[in-house]
């Protein structure tokens, strides 16, 4: 645990990912997973991709250390951990990092774990891959770890299969395997998706124990917005592939910017009427309608939202009254740097890097009232209008 | 069992003991390991002295005297790969089963359940038995002869003890016969299968895994060899350079793995996309070793039972070859016997069936440990 060291580097973040676009070339033409998405991510911190299913989280999280298939996937944009730029780096270079620098913790713990081996043994493989150590001491430290997630009875749970152990338990030992090599950064894609309530609680506070213990930056991609409101420092709402919306997660749940996040808030239960679904479907990723992905099923759509690109982010007024294009200049598409800019600063005056709060939609923009989207608007009338 | 060996055939014993080490990977291991374990350091120790004893049987002895002198056991080529062969296996099969107790216990419990198949085992545990350490304490059927005692029946059709399973038309009994045909069995069997598995595996999983061009190439070749006639060239073969075992064997490992790669393969298809391979990538680990550590233990199961349902397959293939003449005339195989007893079937009949009793309930026997090894070690 020698890599311990606090956020004294404020000005580079961890994880800066700019512009990044993956996309699958495939018989029905080119699916672009990802299309150009920015964020960035302090050590320490966590930041939780948030969209619904096939809005390109996964393949966000995958394309950091090219986990992705390539070919047929093809990655570009720019991925910089710690200044280096993963788009660029060789196999080779990735696959020290994978593990040692970044980690991951998959979905199912059912799959995750390989049947015939132990579960000790699956830990102490993660430590004899990137230290040269004895088979006796990468044992010990897999005890260890097992310790460290705290499964009863480490030494003998070690020598068990997966097929021996619960849900719980198996992802617990997902996460020691990711744990293994110290990695800075974690990225855990739906950790808790298949499991039961009461264990998810508990594997929520293990990682953010451990964040704390061994300093460790945690992206986290889920679609439960119970999970992001109980483990994000700032959040990402994805959807077809762009970034909707980047704010602290107080700033998301108190004063959600963008129409795609306030539907998504709204289908928590217990917030919102909505009666828990967005109507419509994703847009076609092999072919996506011109104008903002989500103005199909938006109720504030106008004529412009569905012309143009998809609109580039703009800084979100701390207060939707204020007038908000007043003062902001427009970023270009896409790439809104992490740290804000001068004028995103002078629109709050308390906005650090961290505060950032910025949305993907012309309301927020510069010829447009934000307050527009604070009218009464029914849901139905979104699906009446464009028809899905 | 004559020790007159050409010196090609020591060739390729060597060759096939370094060759089983290739595929033991332990130097392929790009992803950095704190050095060979302490089984793999025995492993090659061992094989290395085999290479030392080889060369001192070749060059030293030179074929002049029997390379075991005390029990007068002259190694001849096969049975140097045999050795390996047994060698490989204690290291790979044997070990790791005493080492993982607990699974071996569970494994053990579960291939329990056939009763058919356990008496099977028992019986493929003395042929291997008495295959293995026979012939070094019943003389060899050629230096039996008797005529004197020839066509003696067995004990149970009138004959007596001292024959118990009867002489066949030169007075040699029919149990040495046994015994030595054990033998060749055991290497037609066991040499073969090993060959053709270790080649089968690397070509199925490594085309699954690679995919691509890869995976391309090598199906077309698989494709290619299970078109070609191995049957006419092994004739060919044997008209151009005479039988041998050893060609035999040689032949049959190296000819006759494509199917085990098809099943391979698709298997490995299957396991490829498991979590487990993604997640495996994900902590770092490189190609090689996510297909040994990871692709190749999930197969396992599927290779296991072709290995198991490839030995009689390749018995009975040399069984037929002796059969019908075309065998190595140095070795007494089964087909050999019960060919020789052809003749003699109205009179003595007890010299063709005894030996193809023992020929029939091998290959039965096989094939029931084969399907009880299938539902017994299926990881799933």
């Amino acid at each position: 645990m020698s890599r311990h060291h606090t956020t004294t580097d404020q000005t580079e973040p961890l994880l800066r990912v700019t512009d990044l676009r993956t996309q699958f070339r495939t018989d029905d033409g080119v699916v672009r997973a990802v299309d150009g998405v920015s964020f960035g991510l302090n050590a320490g911190e966590t930041v939780c991709l948030v969209g619904e299913s096939g809005s390109g989280k996964t393949v966000t999280a995958e394309s950091i250390t090219r986990l992705v298939d390539c070919p047929p996937g093809e990655i570009s944009g720019r991925i910089e951990f710690r200044g280096e730029d993963l788009t660029a780096a060789s196999e080779d270079r990735l696959r020290s990092l994978r593990g040692a620098e970044i980690a991951h913790v998959f979905q199912n713990p059912q799959d995750a774990l390989n049947p015939v081996h132990t579960v000790g043994w699956q830990v102490a493989e993660v430590v004899q891959i990137h230290e040269s150590v004895s088979r006796r001491a990468a044992r010990k430290r897999a005890v260890d770890l097992l310790d460290r997630v705290d499964i009863p009875d480490p030494a003998a749970t070690a020598d068990a299969y997966p097929h021996e152990l619960s849900g719980g338990m198996k992802q617990r030992v997902l996460v020691a395997v990711a744990l293994a090599g110290e990695p800075d950064l974690l990225i855990a894609d739906e950790p808790t998706t298949a499991l039961d309530v009461t264990i998810q609680a508990q594997i929520l506070d293990l990682i953010a124990d451990l964040q704390a213990e061994f300093d460790m930056a945690v992206l986290f991609v889920t679609h439960d917005l119970g999970v992001v409101a109980r483990v994000a420092d700032r959040v990402v709402v994805l959807y077809a592939g762009k970034v909707m919306e980047r704010a602290p997660v107080d700033r998301l749940f108190d004063a959600p910017a963008h129409p795609y996040s306030r539907a998504l808030l709204a289908c928590l239960p217990g917030r919102g009427e909505s009666n828990g679904a967005i109507p419509g479907n994703l847009p076609d990723a092999t072919d996506p309608p011109p104008g903002c992905r989500f103005a199909s099923r938006c109720p504030f759509a106008v004529e412009d939202c569905h012309e143009g690109d998809h609109p580039p982010l703009a800084p979100v007024a701390e207060d939707t009254d204020v007038e908000a294009g007043a003062t902001v200049g427009d970023p270009p598409a896409g790439s809104a740097p992490l740290a804000a800019s001068s004028a995103e600063r002078s629109a709050s005056p308390d906005a650090g890097p961290d505060r950032e709060h910025v949305a993907a939609c012309l309301f927020h923009g510069e010829d447009y009232d934000a307050a527009h989207l604070d009218r009464e608007v029914a849901w139905s009338a979104a699906e009446g209008d464009h028809g899905e | 069992m004559a020790g007159d060996e050409p010196a090609p055939d020591g060739g390729t014993a060597r060759g096939a003991g370094t060759g089983f080490e290739g595929i033991d990977w332990t130097a392929v291991d790009d992803a950095g390991s704190a050095g060979p374990s302490a089984a793999v350091t025995a492993e090659v120790l061992v094989l290395l002295g085999l290479a030392a004893a080889l060369v001192y049987d070749y060059v030293v002895l030179a074929n002049e005297a029997p390379t075991v002198g005390v029990v007068g056991w002259d190694v001849t080529g096969v049975e140097w790969l045999l050795v390996v062969v047994l060698v490989v296996g204690a290291f790979h099969a044997a070990l790791p089963l005493a080492r993982n107790r607990r699974l071996t216990a569970y494994y053990w419990r579960q291939f329990r359940k056939n009763r058919a198949a356990v008496v099977s085992l028992g019986f493929l545990g003395v042929v291997f038995l008495v295959g293995l350490v026979g012939p070094l304490i019943w003389t060899a059927p050629n230096e039996a002869i008797d005529y004197a005692a020839a066509y003696q029946p067995p004990v149970f059709a009138g004959g007596s003890w001292e024959h118990a399973l009867g002489t066949d038309a030169q007075g040699r009994p029919i149990w040495h016969l046994i015994v030595y045909g054990m033998r060749v069995s055991l290497e037609v069997g066991l040499i073969s299968m090993v060959f053709a598995i270790s080649i089968g595996t690397v070509v199925g999983t490594a085309a699954a895994y690679f995919g691509g061009y890869v995976d391309e190439a090598l199906m077309r070749y698989v494709d290619l060899q299970q078109t070609f006639p191995v049957f006419i060239l092994l004739l060919l073969l044997i008209y151009l350079y005479g039988a041998s075992l050893l060609l035999i064997i040689a032949l049959y490992g190296l000819f006759s793995w494509e199917g085990t790669a098809r099943l391979v393969r698709s298997e490995a298809l299957q396991r490829g996309e498991e979590a487990y391979v993604r997640a495996a990538e994900a902590t770092g680990a490189g190609r090689w070793w996510t297909i040994r550590r990871h692709l190749i233990p999930n197969v396992s199961s599927t290779v296991i039972t072709a290995a198991t349902l490839s030995i009689p397959v390749f018995i009975l293939g040399e069984a037929s070859l002796s059969f019908l003449g075309f065998g190595d005339p140095d070795v007494f195989s089964w087909g050999r016997t019960i060919s020789a007893g052809r003749s003699d079937l109205p009179n003595a009949p007890w010299i063709s069936t005894i030996p193809g009793l023992f020929l029939f309930l091998t290959v039965l026997a096989f094939n029931f440990v084969g399907d009880a090894l299938r539902d017994a070690i299926d990881p799933r």
